[in-house]
Order: structure tokens, then C-alpha cells, then sequence
């Protein structure tokens, strides 16, 4: 069985938003996704936080954007998912669809 | 989308507490969601997040050189603070004939013109331990520059305590209470003020 990091919510929550954005995925829109997708409101730091995880085990990769005065002159930071996080977003998705289908009791959410 | 500024003092906090990994783009970006019209306390929420797990990630990452600096700056300043003592008898020396042509006599205006100077000059020993600590953790100067001074604040509680409870007792002790509580503000302050003035001028030798 293959070794491998295994992803914190926050992070593969992280990953499927840089994935979805593609190349526009900076901090704002990444959490700007997560909350749309998952409902829930996140805190941008905590984003970061999974975003340091993810570039320190190789699965993304970062470049400073430009800087607007409207962010106060700071910079953006586009996010890039590496060959590596790919690799590890599609392993991820088949793990958990793989746990899913054993449960069948979940399939529907109850009203 | 909004013109107005955020909330003062959490932008502050934000642009001066919050340091680390890509903490220059975390600032744009709580920046530009609040300019798309999120409102002050969803501002508030994110800086008092950011702040707090900033702090969290200095002390995870680099926790025991902290305690190395905070111990270091404490020694630094137990032995200022004896020099001064021992110096203190020329000192007053020296003041004592700087206002001896003075008009006002008074002994107690004599003393506490020397508790000023005493205060005055453990501030400026406070200043050069405050940049003793942030040299020794660079990291996170300005959170080690807070941490220190809120170790200056909880050395001298008990002894403040004392001084509200006997404030309570004797109104006429309410006057060393508001010269203490001051002092202690100043060391704090010259403690911080003097990490993060080390800081600013690590910033200008780079720029150059």
C-alpha cells in the first residue's frame, strides 16, 4: 500500500478550491469558494494555515501576485497545486468515495 | 463596495501583530474582503484569528528560544537594575546639586523628583534589555517585544495589588498607586518601544 500524507479537512477543502479557481486562486477567492461549496464560514488565517501545510509537504506551490490599493499595497499570493498535490487530490477523492460507498445509511441527507 | 476604513484598532492589530507565513498577503486579503463590504465584526473575528494564530505559530515553531530570550532579558535586567542601585548614591549626588539652587525645597518634592529620575533611568536600562530580547528572537519581534512587557506587568501585579488594597484602606496612599501604575506603564513601554525601535532600525540597515 502506498504511503502517504494524509490530508486535513481544511486542506483538501483547500486543494478542490485551488483546483476549481485555477489560476485566479489568491486567499480571497480561495475562501470565497470554500464557503460557497462547504456552507460553513471559514477564517482566512485558518486557510493559510492548511496553505502552509500543503506548500510545506510539496502539494502547492506559491507566486506573489500584484498589489492593489484596495488590499492597503500588499501583495496576493497565487496558489498553484504541483504534479504532487494533483497526485494526492485524485487519491484523497478515490479514498473517500471508496469510504462513501460502504455506507449507505449517509447516501441521503434527512430532512 | 465600502469606502470607510476598518475598525481602527483592529487594522493596527493586523498590520502589527499578525507576522509569519505569507503574512504580508493574509493582511491584503482580510483588506480587500472588508473594502467588499464585510462588516466590522466579521473584521474583528478574522484580525483577533490571525493574531492569535500567529502568536500560536511563533511559539509552536520556535517556543524554547522564546523562554531563552524572555530568561535573557530578565537577567540583563536584574543586573541593570543592581548597577543602577549600586550607581544610584552618585547619581543622587549629582541631582541633589543640579536643584540645590532650585526654589522649592520641600523634602517631598525632593523625593519625588528622585523617584522620576529612578523611573526614568530603569526605562532607559528597560529600552536596551527590549532590544537584547528582540535580537535574541527575531522571528516575531513584535510578539516577543509583548510578551516581555507583559512580563514586566505580571512581576510587578502582587506589588500593585498591595498598593489598591492599601489605596482602598487609606485614600492617601492613592498617590503612590497612580505613580506606580504610571511607572509600570513606562517600563512596559520602554521595554516594547525599545524591541521594536531595534527592529526599525534592522529594517532601514537592509533597506540600504
Amino acid at each position: 500500500m502506498k504511503k502517504s500524507n494524509l490530508l486535513g479537512v481544511y486542506e483538501l477543502m483547500a486543494v478542490f478550491a485551488i483546483l476549481r479557481l485555477g489560476k485566479d486562486a489568491y486567499g480571497v477567492p480561495i475562501c470565497q469558494e470554500i464557503e460557497a461549496q462547504s456552507g460553513r464560514k471559514v477564517a482566512v488565517s485558518g486557510v493559510y494555515a492548511a496553505l502552509e501545510r500543503l506548500e510545506r509537504k510539496g502539494f502547492v506551490s506559491a507566486e506573489l501576485g500584484e498589489a492593489t490599493p484596495q488590499r492597503g499595497g500588499r501583495a496576493k499570493t497565487y496558489f498553484r497545486l504541483t504534479t504532487k498535490g494533483l497526485e494526492e487530490a485524485r487519491t484523497a477523492k478515490q479514498a473517500l468515495t471508496n469510504l462513501w460507498q460502504g455506507m449507505p445509511g449517509l447516501k441521503e441527507k434527512p430532512t | 463596495m465600502k469606502s470607510a476604513t476598518p475598525p481602527k484598532f483592529a487594522a493596527w492589530l493586523l498590520y502589527h501583530q499578525v507576522s509569519g507565513y505569507r503574512a504580508e498577503s493574509l493582511v491584503g486579503d482580510l483588506t480587500e474582503e472588508y473594502a467588499h463590504g464585510r462588516g466590522n465584526g466579521w473584521y474583528w473575528g478574522q484580525v483577533l484569528w490571525a493574531v492569535a494564530r500567529s502568536y500560536s505559530r511563533a511559539l509552536r515553531l520556535y517556543g524554547p528560544r522564546l523562554l531563552v530570550a524572555v530568561a535573557a532579558g530578565w537577567c540583563a535586567l536584574v543586573v541593570g537594575i543592581a548597577i543602577l542601585d549600586r550607581i544610584w548614591p552618585i547619581v543622587q549626588q549629582a541631582l541633589s546639586a543640579l536643584i540645590g539652587d532650585l526654589p522649592t525645597q520641600r523634602p517631598e518634592t525632593r523625593h519625588a523628583f528622585y523617584d522620576v529620575a529612578w523611573a526614568l533611568l530603569a526605562g532607559c536600562i528597560d529600552v536596551v534589555v527590549g532590544r537584547l530580547v528582540v535580537r535574541i528572537y527575531r522571528t516575531h519581534p513584535r510578539f516577543v517585544a509583548t510578551v516581555f512587557a507583559l512580563s514586566i506587568l505580571v512581576y510587578r501585579l502582587p506589588f500593585m495589588y498591595g498598593l489598591v488594597i492599601g489605596a482602598f484602606e487609606d485614600p492617601k496612599h492613592t498617590p503612590l498607586l497612580v505613580q506606580e501604575a504610571a511607572f509600570t506603564v513606562l517600563w512596559m513601554a520602554c521595554a516594547w518601544f525599545g524591541g521594536l525601535w531595534q527592529r526599525r532600525i534592522d529594517i532601514n540597515s537592509t533597506k540600504r
